[in-house]
């Protein structure tokens, strides 16, 4: 969508939210293909609107109607926009 | 009338076509499928072009690579954005959602399951109430009490003993049927007194527990404890399923992800976790030792955290990311839990009856050809190094058969005095984990190999007797003797 | 559908050369497939074992089944084989079940592919669809748990959508016996257009 607070938007890790932020997904930051293909399987993909819901122990994000529990590892290249 | 609605970047539908016209055999995709999986790097796939268009092979190859030293960006990426947001479009014409709606309840007990502070002491409520209540103690023990003693030993056993003895004159055959070993009077009565009410009690609370959307669940909490040995919190699922059966859950570790993760589960199935017919008797055997069923807990936790351990730093291969979905908790449906025990028993009893009579043939072979004494000489040094009596080495040879088979005899022998607790838990110990039972071995065969299987088994043997043997010299050296 | 029945017919032509001799036979007893894929958890077995009246473990855990299983439709007096699979995410496969789902399609050819999506996730499903129709077969759309999407308030237009793809698509709760019939009734309808 529309992004008109480019000025104040940073990019982050999705491990720097914290529980109930809300964020937009810039990029998945990984040379492996494969989990490319993982996380999209899961609707991780650039333009989606997820929210936290909980950080430990392991990451837990709701993209659309699901939820999706990942670990830091993943959840560290998973680069999103804060939008606020 | 189909439409294919997806229509890739220029450059990309340039590519396609060039690429299409190089495939000329027949594929079960159509060529332009064929094309983009090319394109994003799937190694079957190149693999099915190499056998079906070799000719063509090398340049498709150079096609791709040209294509891709021009592009920056991914073009897997570009491919299945273009795959989300024609999906995108097409939902904005047809979806529309009212925000409003949903269950708040729905989304308090959910918060409640997954944050540790709430859901680690729920998972510990369900696993005592479910697991240790439900199959420990009411399956394994007052079932089993009352098939094995009211029905077997007194109403069943002595008439069949009667009978057969009586129709068949000479000892040596009815001791096939009947008797100590027979195939009726023990084979038989472990499946149906021991095994029966334990997996029958276990498939049902995991069945309850599954159809509800538990599982995933546990998965997350424990991800980071898998992690410790080298698997994942994916692993939930074929270590809790060995608890019930670890034939089924070796079957089942074949939805893990990478093949290390496949290779350590499938040999800690085999190494430590006690399958619910050999923890039903170990349970019962040690239930009126509370210290004992302690130290046995204990002992197994640490085995099965530092081979784990151990086992994660010596097998190669890249280590799995967590990532699972959590699908929403329902209320399990009575009728499909009720089928999905019968199902699990019904597929338990099919792989595992006949090697139970198996097992009590080949007894009562190795019995009349002597075989079995040669056998049970042998096995006898290595058991008293372990510090337990020689009648001990019987059941561990039955333990080879099956593994609940030899917890089952250690049951007898304790019944009747013959071991004291430390011994008792030694014993324990060793036989859960001694080899897989003969059923869980042809499964690892078949999803591991015969290489990775025997190799397995080649380590667990003396791993066994090795662990007993320091687990007893401890015990006395602490003078720690467990009642 | 000219496109499809004439990739069909190529493929018959192939099957013909290369097996010559049981081409007759072949014909005959060609039994037509139909393959339930999807992803894991979105309710493919529960529509197996209802189409099929075999029993396959229905499971709230993605990744249960991990066998292809097999059983039989039957209507009138024709018989289909129906196949669930294990699931796969897209046509790329990362995981051992999602190979064997793919394996499943690249050897056995189904004639009719009932793709099953879970409808309060079809953002994230939908792509598989177009995915599966790019390939070339023959698809039906199945929006499951259907229940669950109202409940969060979500609808979705499946005539509109059924226009957009050209395809067959229905609703369904599948676990309350809701939409079998015209699973059914399409599928029927379905097997008749395939070559
Ligand atoms: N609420 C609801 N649940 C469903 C429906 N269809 C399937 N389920 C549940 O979804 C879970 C997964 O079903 P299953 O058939 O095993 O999915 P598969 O992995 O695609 O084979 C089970 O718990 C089913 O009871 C439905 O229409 N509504
Ligand atoms: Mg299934």
């Amino acid at each position: 969508m529309e992004q008109k607070s480019k000025n104040i938007s940073v990019n982050i890790p999705l491990t720097m939210l914290k529980a109930g932020q809300e964020a937009k997904i810039v990029t998945v930051k990984t040379e492996d293909n494969q989990k490319l293909r993982k996380l999209a399987a899961f609707g991780i993909f650039p333009g989606t609107e997820i929210q936290v819901i909980q950080c430990y122990p392991s990451i837990v994000i709701q993209a659309g109607f699901t939820q999706i529990a990942l670990d830091s590892e993943i959840a560290s290249e998973i680069i999103v926009n804060l939008n606020n | 009338m189909q439409h294919n609605t997806l229509n890739y970047d220029k450059d990309i539908e340039n590519l396609i076509f060039r690429l299409v016209s190089h495939l000329n055999s027949d594929y079960a995709f159509s060529k332009r499928s064929v094309a983009t999986m090319l394109l994003q790097e799937d190694e079957e796939i190149w693999e099915l072009v190499k056998q079906n268009d070799g000719s063509n092979y090398n340049e498709i190859r150079a096609m791709i690579n040209e294509f891709k030293k021009n592009t920056s960006e991914s073009v897997l990426y570009q491919i299945s954005r273009t795959q989300q947001e024609e999906s995108k479009k097409i939902l904005q014409k047809v979806m529309t959602v009212d925000k409003n709606s949903g269950s708040k309840l729905a989304k308090i007990v959910n918060k409640l399951t997954i944050n540790p502070i709430t859901g680690i002491p729920l998972l510990l409520l369900v696993l005592y109430y479910g697991f240790y209540q439900f199959v420990g103690v009411f399956g394994a023990g007052t079932m089993v009490d009352f098939i094995e003693t009211n029905i077997f030993d007194e109403m069943i056993n002595p008439y069949i003993n009667q009978f057969v003895n009586g129709l068949i004159p000479w000892k040596v055959v009815s001791d096939l049927f009947v008797n100590d070993y027979g195939i009726i009077t023990l084979g038989i009565k472990y499946a149906i007194a021991i095994v029966l009410p334990v997996v029958g009690c276990f498939f049902l609370m995991f069945s309850i527990i599954e159809d509800s959307g538990y599982l995933p669940r546990i998965s997350m909490l424990m991800d980071r404890v898998f992690k410790k040995i080298g698997l994942n919190g994916r692993a939930v699922i074929p270590m809790t399923l060995g608890f019930g059966c670890d034939t089924m859950a070796t079957m089942v570790s074949r939805t893990l992800e990478t093949k290390r993760e496949r290779v350590i589960s499938t040999f800690l199935l085999a190494l430590a976790i006690p399958c619910s017919a050999q923890l039903g008797v170990i349970l019962a055997l040690l239930s009126g030792k509370p210290m004992a069923m302690a130290v046995w807990l204990v002992f197994m936790v640490l085995i099965f955290m530092l081979i784990g351990y151990l086992t994660s730093k010596v097998i190669p291969g890249e280590k799995a990311g967590f990532y699972m979905e959590l699908p929403p908790l329902r209320m399990p449906k009575l009728s499909n839990v009720l089928k999905k025990t019968y199902v699990r028993m019904y597929w338990y009893f099919k792989e595992v009856l006949p090697l139970f009579i198996l097992a009590s043939v080949l007894i009562w072979v190795g019995n009349i050809t002597g075989l079995f004494e040669v056998l049970v000489r042998y096995t006898v040094p290595v058991v008293n190094m372990i510090g337990l009596p020689d009648k001990t080495a019987e059941i561990f040879l039955f333990g080879f058969f099956r593994r609940d088979f030899g917890a089952a005899g250690l049951f007898d022998m304790q019944s009747s005095g013959v071991l004291n607790g430390r011994q008792l838990v030694v014993a324990a110990a060793t036989l859960t984990l001694f080899v897989p039972c003969v059923a869980q071995f042809t499964m690892m065969i078949k999803e591991r190999g015969w290489k990775t299987a025997l190799a397995m088994c080649a380590f667990i043997f003396p791993f066994a007797f090795a662990a007993g043997y320091l687990l007893n010299k401890v015990l006395v050296l602490w003078g720690i003797n467990l009642g | 559908m000219e496109c499809c029945n004439q990739k069909v017919s190529m493929i018959s032509r192939i099957r013909n050369l290369t097996n010559r001799k049981d081409a007759h036979k072949v014909e005959q007893n060609a039994q037509k497939k139909i393959a339930l894929i999807g992803n894991p958890n979105v309710g493919k077995s529960v529509i197996f074992n209802s189409l099929t009246g075999a029993y396959v473990t229905v499971s709230n855990y993605p990744g249960t089944t991990v066998e292809v299983s097999r059983g039989r439709y039957t209507y009138g007096n024709s018989k289909l084989e129906v196949i669930d699979t294990p699931g796969m995410y897209s046509m790329i496969p990362i995981t051992e079940e999602e190979r064997v789902t793919r394996n499943l399609l690249i050897n056995e050819r189904p004639d009719l592919v009932l793709h099953i999506i879970d409808a309060k996730n079809i953002n994230r499903m939908l792509p598989l669809t177009l995915q599966l129709i790019e390939a070339g077969f023959q698809v039906v759309l199945v929006l499951n748990i259907m229940d669950e999407a109202k409940a969060l308030g979500i609808e979705i237009n499946c005539r509109e959508l059924q226009k957009i793809l050209g395809i067959p698509v229905l609703e369904a709760s599948a676990a309350l016996n809701k939409g079998l019939n015209e699973i059914r009734k399409t599928i029927e309808e379905q097997i008749k257009d395939a070559a």
